[in-house]
């Protein structure tokens, strides 16, 4: 086939792929676009002889009225205008895939760090290197890793907190209750006993958005990478598997033990990510396992009930590890004709004027990713006080799925057939050892 | 010649719109079938023989998604036509015929996402305004986990499908009973049939193409259903609801490019020859009625 048929081929059929990916919209929020207003006194980034501002496109997944806010106020500080593309939350990965393969990405990416830029986004021909940047020695040394590649090449920085999986829970219903944060998982069972008895949903289920239950077992990884140094890279090169993962199995067979028990909802194939959220701010539910960026969400929906709610990691005996997701990166793609204007977007981003604009604007956001930011400690929400505290006494790992070798997919379904008893946690991890092999073979990576 | 100048100005009119649709549709669909036999990550596509569908084949969830389509699509065509048919023959000569059918076509102008939303509310085992319904007029034995059952989730699916579609064959179904000359039903009348014989031997026949083009209509709707089952169950609890386009969905997602191709490429297969073949089976079931 002659490269110019081939060309002709890939074109036609990344626009068939853009018009599946569009068509497929479900309930989540229409694309759309908002623009800051004009600045007031900054001066106009990167256009001081023209007099007019550069407009930066940006496209993001999910709406959210807080964000429209710190990036208009960054925006304004920096003197540049944002074209805002709201992507629909569920297909932003897709969309952003097919962007990157059709030359068609905004001047601002936010997407997955790590492998997922590097390989999604094919970052080392599509995106500008940043290590020139000096905020890049600011990025807090735990998460580097997923910033800096090996050859000292930075595709893209922190464009958010940190974040991280866990429990939330709630702190009036442990009061009523009488329990304290279990620390072992027969604690967790104990803790679920007492709620329980005090007529409260001891540990609420959201199977309804399937990837809420794949939560435990993520934030459980950890310790199997605490407790068997070097796991991650085995499995990313084919010596050893999910099989091996003692304590991201034994999560979801606790899960399934929790509903045995009655200590989950009744409803939880049925639940919602949003009743969840509502469950645990109103004190029905005791613990939600959840990843902190619901703490967001819960200052936006119910402000009120905001320091109602805490924060602790999957709980397991022995030393403690907390499951990090390194925050979305801020890139630049190579295509962009505005690259001077976002770099200087993203320096005032990650300098201390432009994080308290982020903080100010999302106090429950999380834990900052830069060296140097000092949160107003006064201002603090106890969400966010316990995630600084976990940040202290616990190991941080970065969320498997987004450090092994190939995209292992989502498996909230196979959780959800554990939950009904078809499965068990290890057939989950048989499975996905199996699919994680498959696609890291598709791919050609070594040992596959 | 008349004839055939009518046929070429006709078509002129078409032109545009078909090139434009074989540009943007029918040419990169029919290319990117090359795809299927690829590892293809948008960027390069390395020939990869029948990997792909030898992997779609094994897949462990792949007999369930075939299977709950098969399912889907044979009880959705049956009562699809079948409601429609009964809606038609009772709404034809009712009064107040086109208030009813304004309601019963009124479900297919909503989208699919909506009517999931919808359904997941309504049919919530719990709170859901069905099974609330249900109980409060004492028949709790009805009151099921519609959504959340292994054993029921593809039915309720199915009876959502034929809500929202029922309408759209009842208006095939009516225009068709508007082309059935009055005097052939005033003669049989004459000639002693009552209600049955008259539309066991008037009305079918005269309806059959209508029929036959539901029926087509219905089966290629079945086979690539995917928006109502996306927003209502996602193809859960578990994979009980999974369908062949959720599937080869899920395989993109996971940018497994080529082997998401090589599903819908079966797919592809599937449809047109169960397309074909019942086509042809109702033409020549046409032809004999």
């Amino acid at each position: 086939m002659s490269k110019v048929i081939r060309t002709a081929l890939f074109s036609l059929s990344a626009a068939a792929l853009v018009a599946a990916t569009a068509c497929g919209g479900n309930n989540a929020s229409p694309s759309g676009s908002t623009a800051t207003s004009p600045a007031g006194s900054s001066e106009p980034a990167g256009s001081a002889n023209t007099g007019k501002k550069v407009t930066i496109s940006h496209a993001v997944g999910g709406d959210s009225p807080s964000r429209d806010v710190w990036m208009k106020a960054i925006g304004e500080a920096v003197g540049v205008e944002l074209d805002i593309q709201v992507l629909p939350l569920e297909q932003m990965e897709q969309i952003y895939k097919v962007k990157a393969g059709t030359n068609d990405l905004p001047d601002l990416i936010s997407y997955h760090p790590g492998a997922r830029t590097r390989d999604d986004l094919q970052a080392k021909d599509k995106l500008i290197d940043l290590s020139d940047m000096p905020i890049v020695q600011n990025i807090l040394d735990d998460i580097k890793p997923y910033y800096v590649e090996q050859d000292g090449k930075v595709y893209g920085v922190p464009g958010q907190a940190l974040k991280f999986g866990g429990i939330a829970y709630n702190k009036k219903a442990f009061t009523e209750a009488g329990v304290s944060i279990p620390q072992s998982l027969d604690e967790l069972f104990a803790v679920s006993e007492k709620l329980k008895a005090a007529g409260k949903v001891p540990l609420y289920l959201s199977a309804k958005d399937s990837w809420t239950l794949q939560i435990p077992g993520l934030a459980a990884f950890s310790y199997d990478q605490l407790q068997s140094p070097g796991i991650l890279d085995k499995i990313n090169t084919n010596q050893a598997t999910f099989k091996d993962a003692a304590h991201f199995i034994e999560a979801f067979d606790t899960m399934k033990k929790m509903v045995d028990q009655g200590y989950v909802n009744s409803d939880y194939l049925s639940a919602t990510y949003t009743n969840g959220l509502q469950a645990i701010s109103e004190g029905k539910a005791g613990m939600y396992p959840v990843l902190t960026s619901a703490f967001s969400t819960i200052l936006d929906t119910m402000p009120d009930l905001i320091n109602d709610v805490g924060f602790f990691p999957w709980p397991v005996e022995g030393d403690k590890t907390v499951t990090v997701w390194p925050p979305m990166i801020y890139g630049i793609p190579q295509s962009s004709k505005n690259a001077d204007a976002v770099k200087k977007y993203i320096e005032f981003f990650a300098s201390s004027e432009g994080q308290k604009i982020y903080f100010d604007t999302l106090p429950a956001a999380g834990v900052p990713a830069y060296k140097g930011v000092e949160l107003d400690e006064s201002k603090l929400l106890d969400p966010v006080k316990e995630m600084i505290e976990v940040t202290k006494t616990a190991k941080q790992f970065a969320t498997v799925d987004f450090s092994v070798v190939a995209n292992m997919g989502a498996f909230g379904q196979t959780v959800q057939e554990i939950l009904m008893g078809q499965k068990s946690g290890a057939d989950l991890a048989a499975e996905l050892s199996d699919i994680l092999a498959k696609n890291a073979k598709a791919k050609g990576a070594p040992g596959f | 010649m008349h004839k055939l100048e009518r046929k070429t100005y006709s078509i002129s009119f078409a032109i545009p719109w078909l090139l434009i649709y074989g540009i943007f549709f029918v040419l990169p669909t029919l290319f990117s079938f090359y795809y299927a036999f690829t590892d293809w990550d948008l960027t390069s596509a390395k020939f990869s023989g029948f990997s792909n569908f030898v992997e779609m084949f094994n897949n462990p969830v792949f007999s369930t998604a075939l299977a709950n389509t098969a399912i889907f699509t044979i009880l959705s065509i049956v009562l699809k036509v079948g409601v429609s048919l009964a809606l038609a023959m009772a709404l034809y000569h009712c009064i107040a015929s086109n208030f009813f059918r304004t309601i019963f076509f009124s479900p297919y102008v909503l989208s699919y996402i909506a009517i999931g939303v919808l359904f997941t509310a309504i049919m919530h085992p719990e709170i859901g305004v069905l099974n609330k319904a249900l109980r409060a007029i004492g028949l709790d034995f009805l009151a099921l986990n519609w959504l959340i059952e292994k054993g029921q989730v593809i039915y309720s699916l199915v009876f959502i499908d034929v809500w929202k579609s029922a309408g759209f064959h009842l208006a095939i179904f009516i225009a068709a009973l508007q082309t059935i000359p009055s005097d052939m039903m005033e003669s049989a009348s004459i000639d002693g049939a009552g209600p049955w014989k008259k539309f066991r031997y008037i009305t079918f026949p005269m309806l059959a193409s209508a029929f036959n083009a539901n029926v087509i209509f219905a089966l290629i709707v079945g086979l690539t259903k995917f928006d109502l089952v996306f927003v209502t169950t996602g193809g859960g609890p578990g994979y009980y609801s999974e369908v062949l386009k959720t599937l080869v969905y899920k395989q993109f997602a996971m940018g497994r490019y080529g082997l998401a191709t090589a599903g819908e490429l079966i797919i592809f297969v599937i449809v047109i020859t169960l397309t074909v073949t019942m086509r042809k089976f109702l033409d020549k079931r046409e032809v004999e009625v």
